[in-house]
């Protein structure tokens, strides 16, 4: 087949009806990215393999973008030396196949029957989904779509079939196929297609599974009837550890009652033991009491003599103490009264002691007071003169002794700031011969002048000096020196400064203005030394001196009223102080050691008086003491006494007492004997008795235990057998489908393993025969790889004839390690080669989208000498966007989409 | 004077795995026999029946069963029927016979206890020996020991340990029983066929009355069910046996070699009397070719529903592939071709088979050097290699038409 022309309309980006003539040989269509060039190629393939009744999303993304339009395709076509024409529009569903006729185009079918008639001619299969490679019949592998050089699928069956005619090898028949593809069919049925595996959902695997489904149910149940088997026989042996139980217990009740005597005896046993055991302890606590009573009494006896002889020892002891202590109290008295005696003399010349004194203090007062006033008035005269002082130093206007440091330091400098103008300044001398006048205009100063003859006189001037001598000229001299002037405005500076600094002081005068600040200077001296002199005299001012004199004599006064009238100390108004202060101190010596003398007496009695009172009670204790204790032990032999009635009290007499003792102890021998023997018998009477009674109680205890625990579980096993006799069901139907399903499965296994044995045998001489095929194939794919990139490689092909390694110098690798360039150059070779031999009897076409990307320019060389070669005997169409790449091709037709 | 009706191994509920779906109505079957047999043991007037064990085929049997049998055995009411739990239905504690269903029908007696029992009908002396465990090598007859003046019947159930005969040990029984143990009848249950033996003086008094209804292939003498009258204490038991089944089990062994012998069969099945009784094993023999095979496998289909029950067992029929036949089959190319031909090859591998092969040793060896790094060879049978030769064989006849 070749194709002639397409003609697109409403196609994708083609909205302008698109019309492309292609040649026989090498077609080369090109133009940028996005232009349309694989959709021209698509276009070939949609219009042949899609159904036109097509909604596939494919069909349906047709139409140009945002439009409604209605895709249509046309696409003229040689085959079999006939040129037809198919017309597609998918939306509006149309299908038009034409034959052309010496009168022209006749249509030969029209709808589904177009769309198969077009496969019956050109090969392949329709589709109404997305059609693919393997459905383009020998399109599959002769045309190459964009990006996709590599044929990932099995060549279809069509390729294989033209190959085999082709390359004359053994032809499938039609029936052969059939057969080949039932089998193939039946065994995809039942396994997988990659790994041979049987198939989930195939008969087999449904029996398999219903198999093991029942199995489950079945063994579910045989576990139940197991466990039912189990449990019958747990509870048969269960019954019989009952019996047994049962037997033993009854054994044990039995043993139990026979010895129920021997336990009533051992009882008694050890009620009688107890008995006397109490009888004796009886006997034994009234002989104790008895015995006790006994020497009680006896002992209380002998007390109360030995307390009665005590209480008369110590009576006799108390008398002479009550004598000495009368007279002790006697001789006590009398110094009480002495003490008493004295203490008024005391006191008196204490009295008397203190008017003397008040009388000594104020006469001592007096004498303070004239000598205060004396000095107040020192104080007050220099207060005077310092006043009087401070107003002299106040008078005086000087300059203090800085300030007229500063004056003459002025002083001093405006002097030679003069020194310095007189030595640096004019000095004109004008003598007139005979009279001269004029003016003289001495530096900002005009001063007119008039000489007599041989008068003169002389002018300073700094800086300037212009004369004018009437009726002469002028003469004009000025100093080139500044500092003239600068010195002038200083000095003026100066003086003004001066003028301002001695101006408070009356006097410009430097020796005046001396004076003045040493006269202030003297007088304030004089103040200095006036307060030195008070300071001295009294840390006190005038007016504290003042009050001091005023409180004095206050206390004086107050002190003379404190002496009563009649007192000889009253109002001592001597002049002769001094004396009548010895006078009183002398007295207040006296009347001190006076009162010394007494307070010693009276302290020497109080001490007497003491001393006899301690002792007077230390006697009166002892006397106490001693009537006390023979009050207590008159009251203890009362007490006694009182015991001892209630002791005798019982009616008998002593004797009566003591035989009544002795016939309790030898009671008491006689029992105590009888339990020893008792006790001799405990171990065989009372406890191997009772030790038996109790061994076979624990043991029926036990025994009931048991028979209580076997019981239990025999009512659980009971009950889980109820429960699992009422599940357990009839398994029968189950196991007689499972049998049925496993001589199903059998028969399906065999068909299984038929089919797959039968798969395998064909798939295996079907690969041999396609293996004859690629003889050819493989040479030319290596001549055309020769003349790409030298005799380097040979090309192998798998069973299915596709290439799959290649030889370097004898060694294999597969073809999928090669680079991504050279895959696409041999698997762009293998169509070419496909194409060639297919070519033979009808020309192909070839399709080349995008081809030799990643050809380096030399083998891009080869490669187009390799498509000019193939171009000769069937159609090639290459699409590119590098047209450069293709411009050495002379006879190629260009075709260019924009 | 007594008389009574001896069965046993009704085996109700047994299950029947050969006969696939047709196995409810078999057992269905079943229980109607036995119903009948009740029926005609109350109209020929027994005193009562025995049945000696194996009334249930297990102690897990369907409710409806238990229901089933209850309800038939009310019906013939007053006749009283004797049950004794055998091995297949022990009277151990998961038994349908300790269900209070019993206990409402006053003419069913269930055996629980080996002792003495006078039947009321007629005072003869009952001496059972009921199975309560699944499994025993312990005589349970032992302990009979029949002095009285009575006509006195042991029932049991077990196997009669007669040197020679038998070597099933489970549930012994002493071959001279009844005369050790002074009894006029030991009524045994367990083997399915009817057997009798005599005694020391040479009369039978120790009897198998069979299933009434067969179980399976090769039962012979049963669907059988014995009527016993004894005059007195030592008289001679008089037996007269009764027919009561309804399925036939036919085991047949056909040889098939040619078409023509299908054919045969054929004619001979369609005509075959009360087919619907009929349970039919048939297994076919011989070689012959695909054709046959192929025809001979569509009576499954074609006798399934005309029998109780067909079934065609052909693992003994040989495939001797028609090469005649085939070759002008065979399409163009070369796949199939080869393919027969390594199938043939392949027959060589199988001992049982490898004489249909007609294929020579040299191109046999160059198959098999073909064919030496596939695991074909793996999981391949007589009945895998006859299956795909078969499957090719159809496939091409298919395409040829």
């Amino acid at each position: 087949m070749k194709v002639q022309s397409i003609r697109l309309e409403n196609w994708k980006i083609f909205t302008d009806p698109l019309e492309i003539e292609l040649k026989e040989g090498l077609n080369v269509l090109y133009g940028p990215n996005e232009s349309g060039k694989t959709t021209i190629i698509d276009s070939i393939i949609t219009t042949f393999y899609s159904k036109h009744t097509s909604g596939s999303q494919k069909i349906r993304s047709l139409k140009p973008w945002g439009t409604s339009l209605q895709p249509r395709a046309s696409i003229t076509f040689w085959k079999n030396d006939q040129e037809y024409r198919i017309s597609k529009s998918f939306q509006e569903r149309k299908s038009v196949l034409e034959r052309m006729n010496p009168d022209g185009w006749q249509r030969i079918a029209e709808g589904d029957r177009a769309d198969q008639e077009l496969i019956d001619l050109i090969g392949g299969q329709l589709s109404t989904r997305e059609t693919k490679p393997e459905l383009w019949g020998l399109g599959q592998t002769l045309w190459m779509i964009q990006g996709e050089p590599i044929i990932s699928d099995d060549l279809n069956d069509e390729t294989l079939s033209s190959l085999q005619t082709m390359v004359g090898a053994t032809i499938e028949s039609d029936k052969e196929k059939r057969v080949l593809s039932e089998i193939k069919m039946r065994f995809l049925d039942n396994f997988t297609v990659k790994k041979k595996e049987l198939k989930k959902g195939c008969n087999l695997s449904q029996v398999q599974a219903e198999i093991n489904t029942i199995q489950g149910q079945l063994n579910q149940s045989e576990e139940n009837k197991n466990r039912k088997e189990e449990l019958i026989w747990k509870i048969k042996d269960n019954e019989f550890i009952l019996e047994k139980n049962q037997k033993s217990l009854d054994e044990a009740s039995f043993e139990k009652a026979m010895i129920a005597k021997e336990v009533e005896d051992a009882h008694k046993h050890q009620n009688d033991r107890v008995k006397l055991d109490h009888e004796i302890q009886s006997i034994e606590s009234q002989y104790n009491i008895l015995k006790g009573k006994i020497d009680e009494i006896k002992q209380s006896n002998d007390e109360i003599g030995n307390i009665k002889s005590e209480i008369e020892n110590i009576k006799l002891k108390i008398d002479p103490l009550e004598e000495n202590l009368t007279e002790l109290n006697h001789k006590t008295g009398k110094k009480s009264a002495d003490l008493e005696d004295i203490n008024k003399k005391i006191n008196e010349s204490i009295s008397e002691k203190n008017i003397a004194g008040i009388a000594h203090t104020t006469i001592m007062d007096e004498h303070n007071l004239e000598t205060l006033k004396e000095r107040f008035d020192e104080i007050n005269l220099l207060h005077k003169n310092l006043q009087s002082a401070q107003e002299g130093y106040n008078t005086i206007i000087a300059p203090s002794s800085s300030e007229l440091e500063i004056i003459e330091k002025l002083n001093q400098e405006i002097r030679d700031i003069q020194t310095s103008l007189q030595a640096i300044g004019l000095s004109v001398k004008a003598t007139a011969k005979p009279e001269m006048s004029g003016e003289i205009h001495l530096d900002d100063e005009k001063t007119p002048f008039s000489l007599k003859d041989k008068e003169s006189i002389s002018w300073i001037s700094s800086q300037f000096l212009k004369i004018k001598i009437d009726e002469v000229g002028d003469f004009e001299v000025s100093s080139g020196s500044q500092d003239v002037k600068e010195l002038k405005e200083k000095l003026e500076n100066k003086q003004l400064e001066y003028q301002d600094l001695v101006a408070p002081f009356g006097t410009g005068d430097l020796a005046d203005l001396k004076k003045a600040t040493i006269r202030k200077y003297s007088s304030e001296k004089e103040i200095e030394r006036i307060q030195v002199e008070l300071n001295k005299k009294s840390s006190k001012s005038k007016d504290e001196l003042q009050q001091e004199i005023t409180t004095l004599e206050n206390k004086i006064k107050s002190n003379w009223d404190k002496i009563p009238n009649n007192s000889p100390y009253k109002r001592i108004d001597s002049k002769d102080k001094p004396n009548v202060r010895e006078e009183l101190s002398r007295k207040l010596n006296e009347l001190q050691t006076e009162i010394d003398d007494k307070i010693q007496s009276r302290d020497d009695l109080n001490k007497e008086i003491d001393i006899d009172r301690i002792q007077a009670q230390n006697m009166g204790k002892t006397i106490n003491n001693h009537k006390t204790d023979c009050f207590g032990k008159t009251q203890s032999v009362g007490v006694i006494e009182k015991r001892l009635k209630q002791l005798e009290e019982d009616g008998f007499s002593s004797e009566e007492r003591e035989n009544n003792l002795n016939k309790l102890s030898y009671e008491l021998e006689q029992k105590t004997r009888a339990w020893n023997v008792y006790l001799e018998e405990i171990e065989e009477k009372e406890k191997q008795p009772l030790k038996a009674f109790k061994g076979l109680s624990n043991k029926l205890e036990r025994l009931e235990k048991d028979k209580r625990v076997h019981e239990i579980s025999q009512a659980k096993m009971e009950s889980e057998l109820q429960m699992l006799i009422n599940q357990s069901t009839d398994t029968n139907v189950i196991e007689e489908r499972i049998t049925q399903l496993q001589i199903n499965e059998k028969e399906l296994k065999n068909e299984a393993n038929a089919i797959k044995l039968l798969f395998e045998l064909t798939s295996f001489y079907r690969e041999n025969t396609i293996g004859e095929l690629s003889e050819p194939i493989s040479r030319k794919v290596t001549q055309d790889l020769e003349k790409l990139i030298g005799p380097k490689y040979s090309l192998n092909f798998n069973k299915g004839m596709k290439p799959e390694s290649i030889s370097v110098h004898g060694e294999d690798a597969s073809i999928d390690l090669l680079s991504y360039g050279m895959r696409e150059q041999i698997w762009c070779l293998f169509r070419l080669a496909l194409g060639s031999i297919l070519s033979k009897d009808e020309s192909q076409l070839v399709v080349l989208d995008d081809p030799l990307v990643n050809t380096d320019p030399v083998r891009m060389h080869h490669a187009l000498e390799i498509l000019e070669e193939n171009s000769k005997n069937m159609q090639i169409i290459v699409v590119t966007c590098d047209v450069e790449k293709y411009s050495s091709l002379v006879n190629a037709n260009f075709i260019s989409i924009n | 004077m007594v008389k009574f009706l001896h069965t046993a191994d009704w085996h109700l509920g047994i299950k029947f795995s050969q006969l696939g779906d047709k196995a409810d109505a078999a057992r269905e079957i079943r229980i109607q026999t036995t119903e009948n047999l009740l029926k005609t043991a109350k109209e020929s007037n027994v005193d009562f029946v025995l049945i000696s064990g194996d009334l249930f085929d297990s102690n897990d049997i369907d409710r409806t069963i238990l229901n089933r049998v209850v309800q038939s055995m009310l019906n013939v009411a007053p006749l009283d029927i004797y049950i004794l739990p055998g091995n297949h239905d022990p009277l151990t504690m998961d038994s349908p016979y300790l269900d209070p269903m019993w206990d409402s029908l006053s003419n069913v007696h269930i055996f629980r206890n080996p002792e003495p029992l006078i039947e009321e009908n007629s005072s003869a002396v009952l001496y059972p020996c009921p199975i309560t465990q699944k499994q025993s090598t312990k005589d349970f007859t032992e302990w009979i020991d029949a002095d009285s003046s009575e006509i006195s019947i042991g029932i049991a159930h077990g196997n009669l340990a007669i040197e020679g005969f038998t070597d099933e040990s489970n549930f012994p029984i002493a071959p001279d029983r009844a005369s050790d143990s002074n009894l006029d009848y030991l009524a045994l249950g367990e083997w399915h066929s009817l057997s009798m033996f005599k005694n020391k003086e040479d009369h039978f008094k120790t009897v198998y009355p069979g299933t009434p209804e067969t179980t399976k292939f090769g039962e012979n003498n049963s669907g059988k069910a014995v009527i016993v009258e004894i005059d007195s204490h030592n008289a001679i038991p008089r037996i007269s046996e009764l027919d009561v089944g309804v399925l036939s089990w036919e085991k047949q062994v056909r040889e098939i070699n040619s078409i023509s012998d299908v054919n045969n069969l054929e004619s001979e099945l369609k005509t075959t009397q009360n087919p619907q009784s009929k349970i039919l094993s048939l297994n076919i023999k011989g070689v012959t070719d695909q054709e046959t095979i192929t025809y001979l496998s569509s009576f499954e289909n074609l006798f399934k529903n005309q029998f109780m029950h067909f079934q065609l067992l052909m693992d003994e029929l040989y495939l001797k592939p028609n090469l005649l036949e085939l070759k002008a089959l065979l399409p163009e190319g070369t796949v199939v071709n080869q393919t027969f031909e390594a199938l043939m090859a392949l027959m060589k591998t199988q001992p049982e088979i490898q004489d249909y092969s007609d294929i020579s040793p040299e191109r046999t060896r160059e198959i098999f050097s073909q064919l030496r790094d596939k695991d074909i060879l793996e999981g391949l049978s007589p009945e895998v290699l006859n299956r795909a030769f078969l499957l090719l064989y159809q496939m091409i006849k298919e395409v040829s038409q």
